[in-house]
């Protein structure tokens, strides 16, 4: 996969990354010592994905486990790498455009967008209100 | 490496100074960052929006949870508390001033507790409040601003304001129940100005002229990546001009006229559903307009009549308004606003009483047809990129177009703008550039050398300041910065040379 300019996006792995989402998935479970890929045919459950500093990411369940990627809303698909758990499926909030548009009126400085975050629950309202308590139009 | 000294400081009793008990916290920080300016690096389209500060401290003594009665913080550990980083050396001066938002405890079972306490700036302190202002008339920016400010409840002085008399005066303005930030913003945008935080705490608004005079004229530092260059800079992005250029801007011109003075708003209740107004008690009732019984055109209400007794009320001692007369023993107190009048009844007497019949007249506001004005450039090369103007109180066809105009000068083609960084640490001068610089600061940043090669040594605005301390007094500095000669090279009287400075301003 061609890596993008870092545009003001919500970034996705397809934004940055030089491989395919599930190649990196493949080579990082691989190294944990997990082996090959088990097929993607079982899914043991599901993860909300939320945004992070301006990255949605999917972060593995398992209380004290702590693994994340940076999520691929065109592949929707966990597996961790650090416990071996998976597969999830990665759900997408059906507001995500709003929810991106908001966030991306939030002004960045450097290169953490550290103001740009969102966790499932958070409603586009809430989002919107919290803009403008801060002034952004 | 040469390091800074910073004194952290938190109100937590809320006397106004930082002299209580652990309201220094310096000892305690692990990290401190915050960011303060505009959105965007363009004095056209970037506009402020409230500051931020994060403050990381070492938690292990549980004095910054809210829910520990052993701290000796308990009670205090409130938001809109007023929390200031500072230094000390190598040069003295405030590096932001404002009010915590969240106070967010992170607690760690194995390793070091510590807590992460949020701020905002004076902006976000203000914005908190929604004002409600009358209708001003050929009120001047700075002067509208100034009424907003207090309506929200800022303190007056020097110390807390540095507001420029406006270059714009507005034909009308008010505000109804908006939030402070956002009513300041149309005025900002009205004025072409600047409302922003400074490093002290004091809530700024520059009129558009400002950058043309001194000291905004002069470069207080020059940034450099020559080796040996007295002050360097570590990483520099030129962006993307495109989005700050403008070949077609436009205005719109809302004009207003009086209407004829007359009824505006009636109470309808009858019988039983009066509202009473007991022996000394008060009842408050606000008359909105425009109604449903307004002209389509009206938009608010130019000069309320103030309620006189029997014309505009009356309270009597029963619904039906057939006992006896009340209007004497009530007192009656207004507050004006444009869509609203508040009517507070005082009943002074010992009768229970009843108000039967209210109005309210005045003079309303009737919207004129708008209208547009724009400019557009000859040039071809960027294709047609139109700016609407999103203020709302330009005052006449001849402002609207000179707004046009100027910004098409200065926007039609490409303008330079930056983010830089620089290490601090490197020595007292860098420091003391950290220290000093504020928003609006004009700094020279040179790009010539092989370092960056981006060819260019030009003057350029502070903007957007961000800046991150650690606990080891590692400082990094970052500014956003928009090219300060299309702004600044406005003809003056008297100090331009022809030929050399011919833009006109408006």
């Amino acid at each position: 996969m061609q890596a993008t300019l870092l545009m003001e996006v919500i970034v996705e792995h397809g934004h940055w990354a030089q491989v395919s989402y599930r190649r990196l998935i493949s080579e990082t479970y691989g190294r944990g010592g997990w082996g090959p890929l088990p097929p993607d045919i079982q899914i043991i459950g599901t993860i909300n994905a939320s945004i992070n500093h301006g990255r949605w990411i999917a972060e593995c369940p398992i209380a004290g486990c702590g693994a994340a990627y940076i999520a691929d809303s065109t592949d929707p698909l966990f597996i961790c790498y650090q416990c071996g758990r998976g597969w999830y499926t990665v759900i997408f909030p059906p507001q995500k455009t709003a929810i991106e548009q908001l966030l991306l009126r939030r002004p960045r400085v450097g290169n953490h967008p550290s103001s740009r975050n969102w966790i499932p629950g958070e409603t586009v309202a809430m989002l919107a209100a919290e803009n403008a308590r801060r002034g952004i139009r | 490496m040469a390091t800074g000294t910073y004194i952290v400081e938190v109100d937590w009793n809320n006397d106004g100074t930082f002299t209580g008990t652990g309201e220094t916290v310096t000892s305690r920080t692990l990290h401190v960052e915050f960011t303060r300016g505009r959105d965007l690096n363009s004095q056209l389209t970037g506009k402020s929006v409230v500051g931020s500060l994060q403050l990381l401290l070492n938690n292990q003594s549980g004095d910054y949870n809210s829910y520990n009665s052993a701290s000796p913080l308990t009670g205090s550990l409130l938001p809109n508390r007023l929390i200031q980083l500072r230094a000390t050396g190598p040069s003295t001066a405030t590096l932001f001033r404002g009010y915590i938002d969240r106070i967010i405890p992170q607690p760690s079972v194995k390793g070091l507790d510590t807590v992460l306490i949020e701020a905002v700036g004076p902006l976000g302190f203000v914005n908190q409040k929604r004002v409600s202002l009358p209708i001003l008339l050929d009120t001047d920016t700075g002067s509208a601003i100034g009424s907003v400010l207090t309506q929200a409840g800022w303190p007056t002085g020097a110390a807390y304001r540095d507001i420029d008399a406006g270059e714009t005066t507005m034909r009308r303005v008010w505000f109804q129940q908006e939030a402070a930030l956002k009513a300041m913003q149309t005025i900002e945008e009205s004025e072409g100005g600047w409302l922003r935080e400074a490093a002290n705490g004091r809530i700024v608004f520059e009129n558009r002229a400002r950058r043309g005079i001194s000291p905004y004229n002069a470069s207080t530092g020059t940034f450099t990546d020559a080796a040996g260059g007295s002050l360097v800079y570590t990483n520099i992005v030129q962006q993307d001009p495109l989005p700050f250029i403008f070949t077609e801007l436009r205005a719109t011109i809302q004009p207003f006229t009086l209407g004829a003075t007359g009824t505006l708003w009636r109470s309808r209740d009858t019988g039983t559903l009066v509202p009473t107004l007991p022996a000394s008690g008060t009842f408050v009732l606000w008359a909105k307009y425009p109604n449903t019984s307004a002209a389509a055109d009206a938009v608010g209400v130019g000069t309320w009549i103030t309620p006189t007794a029997t014309t505009d009320y009356n309270v009597f001692t029963d619904t039906a308004g057939t006992g006896t007369n009340l209007n004497t023993a009530v007192a009656l107190t207004v507050a004006t606003f444009g869509n609203e009048m508040r009517m507070l009844f005082n009943n002074t007497g010992t009768a229970f009483g009843y108000i039967t019949f209210t109005q309210a007249r005045g003079v309303p506001l009737l919207l004129q047809e708008p209208v547009g004005v724009s400019q557009t450039s000859t040039s071809t090369i960027y294709g047609t990129r139109t700016l609407p103007s999103r203020a709302q109180w330009i005052p006449n066809i001849d402002e609207g177009k000179a707004w046009a105009d100027w910004n098409l000068q200065v926007y039609e083609d490409p303008t330079i703008h930056l983010e830089m960084t620089y290490v601090a640490n490197r020595d007292n001068s860098h420091l003391t550039q950290a220290i000093v610089r504020d928003l609006s600061d004009r700094i020279t940043v040179i790009a010539t050398g092989t370092r960056s090669n981006l060819g260019f040594g030009r003057d350029f605005y502070i903007e957007t300041i961000k800046q991150v301390i650690d606990g080891d007094r590692t400082h990094t500095v970052t500014y956003l910065l928009s090219e300060a000669v299309q702004r600044s090279d406005m003809w003056i009287m008297d100090t331009s040379d022809l030929n050399t400075r011919c833009r006109l301003h408006y």
